[in-house]
C-alpha cells in the first residue's frame, strides 16, 4: 500500500506537485495521467525518493518512506522507465539479476529466478539469457525491462511511461501481456502515462492530475461516466463510450466462428450443411489455418462451384488479434463496413469472431 | 568493393619504389662524419639484385593497377590471393634495401681507407617506405582474415631479424655506429621506456580522478580544462626551461631534495613536465567517457537502488573505460615522443643519440636514436589498441568504440 499525504514538491518556489493526497491499495494498478507538466512523473519519483518532497510525506505499508535509506527503499520497489535503461555491457541475465545481486542473493538462487522471469515474459531463456541489449528489438528490451523490475519480487512496481517508446501495434501486445502478468502477480502498481486509452485499458483506478494538483481519482468507468468537472470532461473527450471499449479484450468476448478450409474435400457438402444451420457468413481458411477470405452463403445458390462465391480477404485486411481491445474490433468493423470481424491468435490462426452485437452488449446501449 | 577501380594507395607505394631508383641507394663516406658519395642501385648493387628489385616493383604494379580485376573475373586469382600476393611483394620490397645494402658493402668499400663507412642512402629509405605502404594497403584487402593479416604484418620484421642474425648488416655504417654504443644504447632505451611508462602512470593516477571530478562538479569543469589545456599549449622545451629555475632553487634551498636526486636539470624537471603534458588526453577522455554514458542508464541504476559508488564501479566506469584507455594510449605514445626532448636538459633517453648526432653532424648516430623511438611508438600504439579491444565490454557496439578508440 502506498499513501501520499499532502505532498508538495517545489522547484525554486514553483510547485511541481501541490498538496497531493491519495492512496494506492495493495494489489491495485493505479494510473497517473494528465497533460504534460501536470506532475505525474514527479509524483512517481517522490514514491521511491528519486525526488524528495518539499512538504508532506509518503507512506509505504504505513511506514514513512523518509525513514528508510533511499537505496534500500528502491531495492524493494520495481522501477521501469520509458527509455528502459538496460545496462549495455551486461547480458540479459545479468541485467535481470541486478537487484537480486544488490540484495545479496546467492548465485544458486539468482539463476533459476532469471529463467523464471524470462519464461514469465515469454522469451525463451536459452535464446535470450546470453544476449546483449543491443541485440534486442524494442519490444523485447521493454519486456526485459519489466522482468528486471520484477526480479526480486518487489511488492510495488513503479512504471514511468513504460510502453511510450514502442510502436502502437506492439504497445497493445505489451499491454495485454502486462495485464496478464499483473492478474497473476497482483503487484501494487503506479503507472504513469499520457495515453488515455492506455490508462483506461490498464487501470483499476485513475488519478487525473492537472498543474500538480489532483483533479479526480476514480475507476475508469466512473471517470468516463461521471467526470467531476469541465476539465475532466474535456480531458476524456466526447467519445467516452468508445473509450470504455478499450478495457475489454477481444479474447474474453470471443464467439466461435464457422469456418471451412478452402481445400476441404467436402467443401460443397459442408457449405450446404452450414446453410442448413441458418448461417450466413462463413470464414474460409487456407492450409496453414490462416484467413483466406469469406463466403456469403446467400450467393452460393445457383453456382456450379460454391468456391466461386469466396471473397478474398486476408487477416491484415479485416481481422483483429485476440489480444486487441473491443475498441479496435469496432474500428475494424467501421473501417471495413462489416458487422463481424474474424479473430486471429499470435500465430495468425483463426480462433473465432466478434460481432457488432457483442460490442453493443458491452457498451450497454 | 568496386573491383575495377585502381588501388591508388598501392600505386603510390609502387611509384615511391620506382623513385628510389633515381636516388642514392647507398652512400660511401671516408669517415663517419664526412659528406657521402651517393651510389644509385644500379651502381651500388650487382645486376641480379637490380633485376630482382625491378621485378618486385613490376609485380606490385600489376597487382596495384588492378589488372587483378580481369584476373579475378577469369577466376585465376581471388581478391584474397591478390591482396596476399601484394602483401608478400610489399614485405620483400621493404626488406630489400637492407638486404641489398648488406650484400653490397664489400663491393663499395674503398681500399686502403680504414675509417671509411658504407651506409644506406635516401633511395633505400624511400624503397623501404614504398614496401611499408604496400604492406599497409594489402592489409585492407584481407578483412576478417586474422591469421593472414598477422602473417603479412609481421613478415618483414621476421625477415629482418633472421638476416640480422646472419651478420649481414654488421658492416653497414648505421649498425657500426650502434655497435660502438651498444651498452649505452640499451641503458638509454630502458630509461626511455621506464620514463615514458612511469610518466603516463602518474598522469593516469592524477588525471583520471580530475576527469571524474570535472564530470561530477559542473563548476570545476572550466577551471580543470582551462589549466590542463593551457599546459598543453606551452612548447615542451619552454616548459623544461621554466622548471629548471624553481627546481634548482628548491634543491639548493633544501639539501634533502638534492640528496634524493632532485635538481634543476635531469630527471626531475623532465618527469614533471612530461607528466603535465600527459594529463590532458587522460583528463579529457575520462570526462568524455563518463559524459557519453546514457543518462537513462544511470537513472535506471539509481532507481533500482544502486548506491553512488556501486553505480560508478559497476555501470559508469566499465562503460567509460574504453574511452579512458584510449586517452591513456594517446598520452603514452605522446610521452614516448616528448621524452626525446628531455635529453636536452640532461634527463637521458634515446634523444641523447639524436642530439649527439646533431652536434657531431653524424647522420647515422641520429638514426640510432630516431629509429627505435619510432618503433617504440608504433609498437606501443598497437599494443594499447589490442588492450583496449580486449577490455571493451562485449555488449558495446564495436563501431562506437572504433570511432573513439582508433
Amino acid at each position: 500500500m502506498i499513501e501520499l499525504r499532502n505532498v508538495t514538491k517545489r522547484y525554486e518556489g514553483q510547485a511541481a506537485v501541490e498538496l497531493l493526497s491519495f492512496t494506492v491499495e495493495a494489489g491495485e494498478l493505479c494510473v497517473l495521467i494528465g497533460p504534460s507538466g501536470c506532475g505525474k512523473s514527479t509524483t512517481l519519483k517522490l514514491i521511491n525518493r528519486m525526488i524528495e518532497p518539499s512538504e508532506g510525506e509518503v507512506l509505504i505499508d504505513g511506514r514513512p518512506a523518509a525513514g528508510v535509506r533511499p537505496e534500500l527503499l528502491r531495492r524493494q520497489i520495481g522501477y521501469v522507465i520509458q527509455s528502459i535503461g538496460l545496462f549495455p555491457h551486461m547480458t540479459v541475465a545479468e541485467n535481470i539479476a541486478v537487484v537480486p545481486r544488490l540484495l545479496g542473493w546467492s548465485r544458486q538462487r539468482v539463476a533459476p529466478r532469471v529463467e523464471e522471469l524470462l519464461d514469465l515474459i515469454g522469451l525463451d531463456p536459452s535464446l535470450y539469457r546470453a544476449k546483449y541489449p543491443r541485440e534486442l528489438s524494442g519490444g523485447e528490451a521493454q519486456r526485459i525491462g519489466v522482468a528486471r523490475a520484477l526480479a526480486a519480487d518487489p511488492p510495488i512496481l513503479l512504471m514511468d511511461e513504460p510502453f511510450g517508446a514502442v510502436d502502437p501495434l506492439n504497445r497493445e501486445v505489451l499491454q495485454a501481456e502486462f495485464l496478464k502478468i499483473q492478474r497473476n502477480l497482483k503487484k501494487t502498481v503506479v503507472f504513469v502515462t499520457h495515453d488515455l486509452d492506455e490508462a483506461i485499458r490498464l487501470a483499476d483506478r485513475i488519478v487525473l492530475l492537472s498543474r500538480g494538483r489532483l483533479v479526480q481519482i476514480d475507476t475508469p468507468e466512473n471517470l468516463l461516466s461521471h467526470p467531476k468537472n469541465k476539465f475532466v470532461r474535456n480531458f476524456v473527450g466526447g467519445d467516452r463510450a468508445l473509450k470504455r471499449l478499450s478495457r475489454f479484450i477481444v479474447s474474453e468476448h470471443l464467439q466461435p466462428a464457422a469456418s471451412i478450409a478452402l481445400f476441404d474435400a467436402q467443401f460443397g457438402t459442408r457449405i450446404a450443411a452450414l446453410k442448413e444451420e441458418g448461417k450466413r457468413f462463413v470464414w474460409i481458411t487456407d492450409r496453414s489455418e490462416s484467413l483466406f477470405g469469406w463466403i456469403d452463403l446467400r450467393e452460393v445458390d445457383g453456382l456450379a462451384n460454391p468456391k466461386l462465391a469466396v471473397t478474398r480477404a486476408t487477416g491484415a485486411d479485416i481481422a483483429v488479434r485476440s489480444s486487441a481491445s473491443l475498441r479496435e474490433a469496432l474500428s475494424r468493423m467501421l473501417g471495413q463496413g462489416i458487422k463481424v470481424v474474424p479473430v486471429l491468435d499470435d500465430a495468425g490462426r483463426l480462433v473465432g469472431e466478434v460481432s457488432l452485437a457483442d460490442i453493443e452488449r458491452m457498451t450497454g446501449t | 568493393m568496386d573491383e575495377s577501380r585502381v588501388d591508388q594507395v598501392s600505386l603510390l607505394g609502387v611509384f615511391f619504389g620506382i623513385g628510389s631508383l633515381a636516388l642514392g641507394f647507398m652512400q660511401v663516406r671516408m669517415n663517419r662524419i664526412a659528406t657521402g658519395v651517393p651510389y644509385p642501385l644500379w651502381r651500388a648493387a650487382s645486376p641480379v639484385l637490380l633485376v630482382t628489385f625491378v621485378l618486385l616493383l613490376l609485380v606490385a604494379l600489376l597487382l596495384a593497377a588492378r589488372v587483378d580485376a580481369r584476373l579475378t573475373a577469369a577466376k585465376a586469382l581471388t581478391p584474397y590471393t591478390v591482396a596476399l600476393l601484394l602483401g608478400l611483394a610489399g614485405n620483400l620490397i621493404l626488406v630489400f634495401p637492407f638486404a641489398a645494402a648488406g650484400l653490397s658493402v664489400t663491393r663499395l668499400m674503398p681500399p686502403d681507407a680504414p675509417y671509411a663507412r658504407v651506409g644506406l642512402g635516401p633511395g633505400s629509405w624511400l624503397a623501404a617506405l614504398s614496401g611499408y605502404i604496400l604492406v599497409l594497403s594489402s592489409l585492407k584487402g584481407l578483412p576478417g582474415r586474422r591469421d593472414a593479416r598477422i602473417a603479412i604484418a609481421s613478415l618483414a620484421a621476421v625477415l629482418m631479424v633472421a638476416l640480422a642474425s646472419t651478420g649481414l648488416f654488421d658492416r653497414l655504417s648505421l649498425v657500426q655506429e650502434w655497435m660502438a654504443r651498444k651498452d649505452r644504447f640499451f641503458s638509454q632505451l630502458g630509461y626511455h621506456i621506464v620514463l615514458s611508462l612511469s610518466v603516463t602512470a602518474v598522469a593516469t593516477v592524477v588525471g583520471a580522478p580530475l576527469g571524474v571530478w570535472a564530470h561530477r562538479r559542473k563548476a570545476s569543469e572550466r577551471s580543470i580544462f582551462g589549466a590542463v589545456g593551457a599546459l598543453q599549449t606551452i612548447p615542451s622545451l619552454a616548459l623544461f626551461g621554466l622548471l629548471i629555475a624553481p627546481l634548482a632553487f628548491l634543491s639548493h634551498r633544501f639539501p634533502a631534495l638534492a640528496e634524493i636526486g632532485i635538481s634543476g636539470v635531469g630527471t626531475a624537471p623532465a618527469f614533471i613536465a612530461l607528466t603535465l603534458y600527459a594529463l590532458l588526453p587522460i583528463v579529457r577522455n575520462t570526462y568524455i567517457g563518463l559524459k557519453v554514458v546514457d543518462r537513462s542508464i544511470v537513472e535506471a541504476g539509481r532507481g533500482m537502488g544502486m548506491a553512488k559508488g556501486q553505480l560508478f564501479v559497476s555501470v559508469e566506469l566499465p562503460l567509460a573505460l574504453p574511452v579512458v584507455m584510449s586517452g591513456i594510449r594517446t598520452s603514452l605514445v605522446q610521452a614516448i615522443g616528448n621524452t626525446t626532448v628531455a635529453a636536452l636538459i640532461g634527463a637521458g633517453g634515446l634523444g641523447v643519440f639524436i642530439f649527439q648526432g646533431l652536434g657531431q653532424a653524424a647522420p647515422d648516430l641520429i638514426l640510432v636514436g630516431t629509429i627505435p623511438i619510432i618503433a617504440l611508438a608504433v609498437i606501443t600504439d598497437r599494443l594499447m589498441a589490442a588492450l583496449i579491444r580486449a577490455i571493451t565490454p562485449k555488449g558495446l557496439a564495436p563501431a562506437a568504440i572504433g570511432a573513439l578508440g582508433q
